[in-house]
């Protein structure tokens, strides 16, 4: 992966209540970090996979999307997938005392907004 | 290395490509995976129901029952069978259609022999990740008669399926895996046949084949569940449906959860009271957009519609839910992230909202307007 993807991954673990991130390529190529022993990188590799072909299936149903969000018991996961195909997935805290939920928008909207970038 | 007890089932037209699938596969796994194969439809449902398949690779493209078709039959079947489709043209279009239809992976097949590595290590991975044991929450649609009738005529077996709900009830006839004959009350024939096979909630029992008194139907069994399906859609639109009220209310409750990002309350919400921030994708320079309910879909965790509201495709909006709850499955695999509360999509047009619950599935589509 590239430096402009690692530096995403740098960006979205300094935001705060985020516990592990991704990101993904079209070619299914995955780049993980976690900050959390129990969020294991080959885990999160799978959890975003199966949120690229959520994307996918979307786009099948006539719904296209550029953003999801998953609403665990325990944790949020985010995800947006870019107009070439690159895609971020972050799992969130719920705890609201660690989550800057408006923080994490404006960096996931700053990563839709980046297309194109190598 | 993979676990010793993986049993796979390749099945395709190309009997040449299985003879390789079975050599490279054995070759990549050592032996640990044992391999099955089948040329169609019949021949792997006849292994399905006898081995214990953890894992099926079909190819798409196959003649009478294509990889799609036996997908979707599948997965009400073998629900937690892994499915892999292989195609030798890949597009978007089936790509979506297949995952959204159970395929857990949609691979191209290789050019060169070398290339059969990566769809093992893809295959691998797969079976590694698997979750198993049932779900809490789950849309998951029932064996129902359909089922039960494609199955038997894809064995090309011959039966008599016995339908009832209720009072009604009436008789499918299979004769060498053809709908030959139907009949409920002074019903006879593809009327019959339209009426059984559209009955809501009903059970099935199948028996030994009888001969019938007549033989009134020579259409295909494909066409008869097709215009089957289309009859009931219609039967359904002429029901009295729930009150439109208290489902809008849930919808817009659903909606006015995810408020913090839109800005603009969903109708029947009153103005949240927080700062606020536009959604990911509606730039800054959009902030006076609000929800405007454009879709309503409410079903049982057996895919039964409960109420819907302007769902043109409730089938297939099933079918993607029944797909949401099969992903959030697996997204929560070996991950500790608890129940599924809700999923949210957005994009540029609207969004989308998912309740998966234990007694019902609630999904709203809502688009974004301008605040008058």
């Amino acid at each position: 992966m590239n430096a402009t993807t690692n530096q995403w991954l740098d960006k979205s673990l300094r935001l705060p209540g985020v516990l592990a991130a991704a990101t993904y390529r079209s070619d299914s190529a995955v780049t993980v970090q976690s900050l959390s022993p129990d969020f294991e990188p080959p885990a999160i590799e799978h959890a975003v996979k199966c949120a690229a072909d959520v994307f996918a299936v979307l786009r099948f149903q006539q719904l296209p999307a550029e953003w999801l969000r998953w609403e665990f018991e325990k944790a949020s996961f985010y995800c947006v997938c870019r107009n070439d195909q690159r895609g971020l997935g972050l799992f969130i805290s719920k705890d609201p005392r660690q989550v800057n939920a408006a923080e994490i928008e404006r960096f996931l909207t700053e990563f839709s907004h980046s297309g194109g970038e190598k | 290395m993979a676990e010793k007890w993986t049993k796979i089932l390749f099945v395709d037209d190309d009997t040449q490509l299985l003879g390789l699938l079975r050599q490279v596969i054995s070759n990549y796994s050592n032996d640990a995976w044992e391999i099955y194969t089948a040329p169609d439809a019949v021949d792997a449902l006849s292994i399905l129901q006898e081995q214990g398949i953890q894992l099926l690779v079909i190819d798409l493209h196959m003649p009478t029952v294509s990889g799609l078709q036996f997908l979707k039959l599948l997965q009400r079947r073998f629900p937690d069978l892994l499915k892999v489709i292989l195609t030798a043209d890949a597009s978007d279009q089936e790509r979506g259609a297949c995952l959204e239809a159970g395929a857990e992976l949609y691979l191209q097949k290789p050019q060169v022999e070398g290339g059969w590595r990566s769809i093992y290590a893809a295959l691998a991975e797969l079976v590694k990740f698997q979750p198993r044991g049932a779900g809490s929450q789950r849309v998951l649609r029932a064996v129902g008669m359909q089922d039960v009738l494609q199955m038997e005529c894809l064995a090309g077996k011959s039966s008599v399926l016995e339908v009832f709900s209720g009072p009604t009830g009436g008789k499918i006839f299979i004769e060498d895996g053809k709908v030959v004959h139907a009949v409920t009350g002074e019903l006879r024939g593809e009327e019959a046949a339209f009426h059984l096979l559209a009955l809501t909630g009903a059970e099935s029992r199948l028996h030994p084949f009888t001969p019938p008194d007549a033989q009134t139907i020579d259409t295909s069994w494909q066409a008869l569940l097709t215009e089957a399906a289309r009859w009931k859609a219609e039967q359904r639109r002429k029901e009295p449906q729930a009150p439109d009220q208290p489902a809008k209310a849930t919808a817009a409750q659903l909606l006015g959860e995810t408020e913090v990002r839109t800005g603009a309350p969903a109708e029947g919400q009153k103005p949240p009271k927080t700062g606020l921030t536009p959604a990911p994708g509606l730039a800054e320079s959009q902030p006076e957009l609000r929800p405007k309910i454009e879709e309503i879909l409410i079903c049982s965790p057996a895919g039964e519609v409960v109420y819907e509201w302007q769902c043109a495709q409730a089938e297939s909006r099933i079918n993607f839910l029944e797909f949401l709850s099969q992903k959030a499955r697996q997204i929560g695999h070996g991950l500790p992230l608890g129940h599924l509360e809700r999923v949210e999509t957005r994009g540029a047009d609207g969004r989308t909202v998912t309740r998966i619950g234990p007694e019902r599935a609630v999904f709203v589509r809502a688009r974004h307007v301008q605040e008058k």
